[in-house]
């Protein structure tokens, strides 16, 4: 039986570790918020080149095309994208089991494989593991910049072009809802050409292309491959914070709860103290009176 | 055929603008270009630079970073990497 001063210790620990979770709800919801507005903020311009791309590399020759040629695959390079801080329930562990599971597959089929790891979560996982990481970045999620994305984006896509590399996949969390965040795994590269469904209505055959039309999509096909990374980063980002929130939300009930029952404990146990020191007084007394 | 372009930039951080305008001038890879109403279908790379519009006798400006620019249909689409408003 715990005395009466553990367990208002306790009371007062949980108490203060309900304060935290609770800031933290509200912390996560406003940068939710941001997050969500700056993916939404994106998504004109993916559309678009998309869209550009989409019209541009659906007839062509795809072994003209660096970027869109289908090589040997030999070595795969895989983005993984995690957090940097913890608290947020399976949003790391999903990522980084679908990881693994991607793992094991390249190797059962003996495919080389190098890692690129965003977010402190990715480096120490692999580091525990002993895997090999080619290349790290972490402390960028704060504010995601064009550029900084870029930067990541060129030295891969140099690798693929010089053939250091013959695939690469990214591996984040999708944002499905708020509630519900799914790890998924994309191939960036090479670039799947994608139709867009409407007859070719012709509008390209009387257009000007400046360069030519190649030198066009060639330019376009490294943005494009840029802007995805870009997009899964702000999306991890939102599935972050998202799954942050649900994962304090439910630390509050848990506190609330945890709560409610030391607080009946407490009362009962000074219930029982107070009962006892009062039959000890009746019983002093009747002692005396005798 | 209108007798306006509508000029639209947009960049992947979320900077978007729409206005109708007269005229504009573009940094193309190839040398600079100009783009009146009526313009044919035409697509290409700009280099960084200033896209200068005029709408009626004023003229403004707005300097893009590594952009594409696609016209069709009098509807002049500018994809930028990044893109400010000269005051």
């Amino acid at each position: 039986m715990p005395s009466l001063r553990d367990i208002r210790n306790r009371i007062t620990s949980v108490t203060n570790t309900g304060k935290i979770t609770r800031a933290m709800q509200m912390i996560s919801a406003a940068k939710l918020r941001k997050a969500q507005s700056a993916m939404l903020a994106a998504r004109p311009y993916s559309n678009k080149i998309f869209e550009l791309l989409s019209h541009m590399s659906s007839a062509v020759d795809r072994e003209a095309y660096p970027l869109l040629n289908l090589r040997e695959r030999k070595v795969v390079e895989m983005i993984v994208l995690t957090s940097d801080k913890g608290l947020c329930g399976a949003f790391n562990t999903n990522v980084l089991k679908e990881t693994a599971r991607a793992m094991r597959e390249l190797k059962d089929s003996s495919i080389q494989m190098s890692i690129v790891a965003v977010g402190k979560k990715a480096r120490d996982y692999f580091h525990r593991f002993g895997v090999p990481v080619r290349k790290t970045y972490i402390d960028f999620y704060k504010t995601v910049k064009y550029e900084d994305v870029q930067e990541i984006a060129t030295e891969i896509i140099d690798s693929y072009t010089n053939g250091t590399i013959d695939e690469l996949i990214i591996i984040y969390n999708e944002f499905k809802s708020v509630m519900l965040q799914t790890p998924k795994r994309a191939r960036l590269l090479p670039v799947e050409p994608q139709s867009t469904g409407e007859p070719d209505d012709g509008v390209l055959d009387k257009f000007i292309f400046e360069p030519s039309e190649a030198e066009i999509l060639n330019n376009l096909l490294p943005k494009y491959v840029e802007n995805q990374i870009f997009r899964a980063i702000l999306e991890s980002r939102v599935s972050e914070e998202a799954a942050r929130m649900i994962a304090m939300e439910g630390a509050n009930k848990n506190t609330k709860e945890l709560l409610e029952k030391l607080t009946l404990q407490y009362n009962k146990a000074r219930q029982a103290t107070i009962t006892t020191e009062l039959m000890d007084i009746v019983g002093g007394a009747e002692a005396l009176s005798q | 055929m209108a007798d306006k372009l509508t000029l639209e930039i947009i960049t992947p951080e979320g900077f978007s603008f729409t206005e109708t305008v007269d005229e504009l001038t573009a940094p193309g890879t190839l040398g600079e270009f100009g783009v009146l109403p009526g313009h044919t279908g035409f697509m290409t790379t700009l280099d960084s630079g200033p896209i200068t519009y005029r709408i009626g006798s004023t003229s403004k400006t707005i300097t893009v970073t590594s952009a594409y620019a696609q016209v069709i249909d009098d509807h002049v689409l500018i994809l930028a990497d990044s893109a400010e408003i000269k005051e």
